[in-house]
């Protein structure tokens, strides 16, 4: 079964002077701010609905003209970092 | 290419940001005025004393400026009064500019943060809260706000906030009712772990009561509380350092206001700053754009020809700022003696003029520049 990831509503998205920030909303993050690469910010934004690893990496590398592989593994990175944050979960699981 | 993302320390994420928004003029930072009436009735105040009971800014309201502030690249926004607390829909408008992806700081006096506010603000924290403060007991808080046993009640606010890990800043206005107490007031944020600072302009009230201006100190005592502060006024230096190396510019505005940086009353009128009460436009009858586009208009006046502050080289760390001199003057270029005073006083104690004096004292101020009216003049303490 293709496990798809969803944006929590713990964070809020926001581009500002050229950054990517996501606010925290909440205490229980371990800070009140963070900030995106360009590349990650556009992966946030193709969270809007929930998605998998595969769907993610390919509009990745459709974008940023980046080998499947290249995109993949970034995109899994990318995933494993904002769910530690809480910014990201598994869709339908437990937050 | 990476997607993960980089660790950067805050204070270096708020320098490229305020970097880029004064390169593009980005109104990143605003304060919004949710509520111009207060539970104190403070002697000093400027704004709450005329405020009438219908002064308050709505939740829908609230909701339309958020969400046009967030639009335009606001980040940081200062929800000020009045008292923000006494807001009967203040849970509701703090979580909305949350939720609009603003990092919140937060004026109040406190006297109304018990547990149960403490704790809704460990979990949805604000990025600081700063909180007024007037003496070191209930009677000289009596003497100041008016109410009772104030003292007790907003130091334990302090506490409860602290306990919660929430950034909290005590700020006191400078004056002759407090004079005194200022040194223990720092003492006292020190030892709980909170910041301090004090602001010695005092305004006339919005509405055009000069009366607060008759607590202002003058001159020398405001360089001599700086000295009692901050021995050598050592933290002054490196601005006046770097305010004499600069070239004197006949702009009216160097700070940030119309810039990055601007201010939302309880009405949805803006203008530069909280301390600027003239409005450029508004925000619930105009859109965002072009208020914005107004306020820049504003921000890029000139100093009328002969006018002392023109050719000041103290000017990026005077005392007063075009803002309370448009409040004690009518128009932010003009001049108040007052706040040049202090500014030489304290160029002279570091040693960066020969004697402390303006030239206005000695060759007086030109006729076509606008001083204090006369019932703020009158109100300001006898010059030393």
């Amino acid at each position: 079964m293709t496990v798809l990831y969803e944006r929590t509503d713990g964070f809020v998205y926001r581009h500002v002077a050229g950054e990517h920030l996501l606010v925290a909303l909440r205490r229980d993050r371990t800070a009140p701010m963070f900030m995106l690469t360009p590349t990650a910010g556009f992966l946030w934004e193709q969270l809007a609905r929930p998605s998998s690893v595969e769907t993610l990496a390919e509009s990745l590398a459709a974008e940023y003209e980046v080998s499947r592989e290249v995109a993949t593994a970034d995109v899994a990175a990318w995933l494993e970092q904002l769910q530690s944050l809480g910014a990201v979960a598994i869709h339908g699981g437990s937050r | 290419m990476t997607c993960v993302l980089p660790t950067v320390r805050y204070s270096e994420v708020q320098g490229r940001l305020v970097s880029a928004a004064m390169k593009a003029r980005i109104p990143l930072t605003s304060s919004v005025e949710i509520i111009a009436t207060c539970n104190f009735s403070c002697q000093h105040c400027y704004i709450a004393p005329g405020a009438d009971r219908e002064d308050v800014m709505s939740l829908t309201q609230a909701k339309h400026i958020f969400a046009q502030l967030a639009a335009a690249g606001t980040l940081d926004v200062l929800l000020t009064g009045g008292e923000v607390f006494t807001h009967r829909e203040f849970r509701e408008i703090y979580l909305a500019a949350k939720r609009a992806g603003l990092n919140i700081y937060i004026n109040t006096n406190a006297y109304l943060i018990g547990e149960r506010w403490a704790n809704f603000l460990a979990e949805w924290p604000p990025n600081g809260v700063s909180i007024s403060v007037y003496g070191l007991s209930n009677e000289r808080y009596e003497q100041i706000t008016r109410i009772p046993r104030a003292y007790d009640r907003v130091v334990r606010a302090v506490d409860l906030l602290l306990e919660r890990g929430i950034k909290v800043d005590l700020k006191v206005p400078a004056m002759s009712l407090t004079v005194d107490y200022l040194p223990q007031l720092k003492a006292l944020a020190e030892a709980k772990g909170a910041s301090f600072r004090y602001d010695s302009i005092i305004q006339p009230h919005e509405k055009g009561d000069a009366a607060p201006v008759q607590l202002q100190l003058a001159p020398r005592q405001v360089v001599d509380l700086d000295e009692a502060l901050d021995p050598g006024l050592e933290s002054l230096r490196p601005g006046m350092e770097r305010s004499v190396a600069r070239a004197p510019r006949d702009k009216v505005y160097g700070c940030g206001a119309g810039l990055f940086s601007f201010h939302v009353n309880v009405h949805g009128g803006v203008s530069t700053c909280v301390s600027s009460r003239q409005t450029v436009g508004n925000l619930l009858e105009e859109s965002f754009d072009v208020v914005w586009e107004r306020l820049g208009g504003k921000v890029e006046k000139r100093f009328p020809e002969g006018h002392p502050c023109a050719t000041c080289k103290f000017r990026s760390v005077c005392a007063g700022c075009p803002a309370t001199v448009e409040s004690a003057t009518g128009l932010p270029e003009g001049y108040v003696q007052q706040y040049c005073k202090i500014t030489h006083l304290r160029a002279y104690r570091l040693g960066f003029h020969p004697t402390g004096i303006p030239r206005t004292v000695t060759e007086g101020i030109p006729a076509n520049v606008v001083t204090p009216r006369a019932s703020v003049a009158r109100a300001l303490p006898i010059l030393s």
